[in-house]
């Protein structure tokens, strides 16, 4: 019992520590990849190559005082950053770092981590409705109604990956990727995928629950000092679990040589990470009705499609 | 069928626009980091300065006060003292207050010798105290040293600036 507590206090003193400073560097290289993109240099000054400049920035945001807006909704106007935050770090659970090397390698596998996820968007709902402001609302509200449409392609494009590793648990999709990785025999759930998981984490092209140019900031227009670093870091580490498990579902996880499973994990998460932000500084915001129409129009029909005919090819196999 | 064109279209479109951001993401930047790089710039409007005379690495200002009068805001002034050699008028003080100084360029379409010209590149002029910016533009040559204005060190004992009345 004893020894038990003890692992999950540890082991959640060490997701929290290893997301916090996810987050640090990927907000440095987000500056310093949209910078290159730009023609700029970035942050450069601050320590390494300007590492130490998103740790000034967070020292700065622990210092600022706590708004609290007027009218507000004090209970959930506070719960809500944890609540938007608190679920991503139970998707670490099933993360597999190599073999064996996983929390708890759940039958139901990266369903929960999706699963959890979702509450996220709960809490970005109950921050757009607590805080009293016609931009938080309007931009939770498009937050939500954006979310419930990318999940179901999202889903949909993971079921051709199940369908070829014939189970959910992330260690055995991994080891069903041992010949041939599946974004070779699935190039457009991968996509699919990519696609939704942009969405999903709010990100360019599909930030329009945070539009900067329209609705200030979105659902989170109102918070300030830890509790808007609270979305900052719940935003980051959001796309770090997507891209974490894109790179276990379609490269072949913890898979490498040389190297230590960790390794290549986190080798492959930054690679994909790296292409969201190549996608975020390059495309414009996509307008609300061209969002909607995207994700039923186009992904929805492409991934029932790709379902389709991964079944059908798995039976004429077995013949 | 126009449905899959149009799909496969909007996707290729993508693909290229990544492809322009990823060359963009390889060149070099422009940014220019200020305090620590420079760039030369020509045809700035620095400061009022002398020309170097490039045979006597002297300067050519032959007190004639042709700027002195021109200047619109009064920003120059000069000595004159004479030469005990020859007997010629020769520039003793050449100060130059930039404080009042609207770079106009009168001073310097004006002068006979094209002694004066604005001083290049010179673009980070800032300075604590209001003295630094009353410019004395004789210090260069003094500091130089070398072959420095025409005045023989004699000046200073025939004073007598007399030859003024006459």
């Amino acid at each position: 019992m004893i020894p038990e507590l003890f692992t999950i206090i540890l082991y959640g003193t060490l997701v929290i520590l290893f997301v916090s400073v996810n987050a640090l560097f990927l907000v440095w290289m987000e500056r310093r990849v949209s910078a290159r993109i730009q023609l700029r240099r970035g942050p450069i000054h601050v320590g390494w190559q300007g590492l130490l400049q998103t740790v000034a920035d967070a020292v700065k945001l622990i210092s600022k005082e706590l708004v609290l807006p007027s009218e507000s909704d004090r209970f959930l106007y506070i719960l809500a950053p944890m609540l938007v935050f608190a679920p991503l770090l139970a998707a670490f659970l099933i993360l597999p770092l190599g073999p064996g090397m996983v929390m708890r390698d759940l039958n139901v596998g990266f369903l929960f981590a999706f699963a959890l996820t979702n509450i996220t968007f709960i809490g970005i709902f109950i921050a757009g409705w607590s805080s009293n402001s016609k931009y938080a609302l309007l931009g939770a509200m498009r937050a939500v109604a954006q979310n419930i449409s990318y999940e179901i392609p999202l889903l949909l494009s993971t079921m051709g990956v199940v369908l070829l590793a014939q189970s959910l648990k992330m260690s055995e999709l991994v080891a069903a990727q041992n010949s041939v990785w599946f974004i070779f025999l699935q190039p457009v759930a991968f996509l699919i995928f990519l696609c939704s998981s942009l969405a999903e984490a709010n990100r360019a092209p599909f930030d329009i629950p945070e539009a900067e140019s329209e609705l200030v900031a979105g659902f989170h227009t109102e918070y300030s000092g830890m509790r808007f670093a609270l979305f900052f870091l719940g935003e980051y580490t959001a796309i770090f679990i997507s891209s974490a498990i894109a790179a276990t579902l379609f490269l072949g996880g913890w898979e490498g040589p040389f190297l230590p499973g960790a390794v290549w994990l986190l080798i492959k998460t930054y690679a994909i990470v790296l292409v969201v932000m190549w996608i975020r500084w390059t495309f414009p915001r996509l307008r609300s009705d061209q969002l909607m129409s995207f994700a039923w129009k186009v992904l929805i029909p492409f991934a029932i499609v790709n379902v389709f005919i991964t079944a059908v090819v798995l039976e004429l196999q077995k013949i | 069928m126009t449905y899959l064109k149009e799909v496969l279209r909007g996707f290729w479109s993508l693909l290229v626009g990544m492809g322009i951001t990823f060359r963009y993401f390889f060149k070099k930047p422009v940014t220019v980091i200020y305090p620590k790089e420079r760039i030369p710039i020509k045809r700035f409007k620095g400061p009022i300065n002398f020309v170097v005379d490039e045979k006597s690495g002297d300067h050519k200002c032959i007190a004639c006060n042709a700027c002195i009068k021109v200047c619109p805001s009064r920003c120059m002034s000069l000595e004159i003292g004479k030469s005990a050699a020859d007997g010629k008028r020769v520039l003793t003080d050449f100060k130059v207050n930039y404080m009042l100084c609207s770079l106009c360029s009168l001073c310097i379409d004006v002068c006979p010798t094209d002694a004066l010209k604005h001083a290049d590149g010179d673009y980070d002029m800032v300075s604590m105290t209001q003295k630094e910016l009353i410019m004395d533009l004789l210090e260069p040559f003094e500091k130089r040293g070398t072959p420095l204005t025409k005045i023989p060190l004699a000046t200073e004992t025939p004073k007598p600036e007399a030859p003024k009345p006459q």
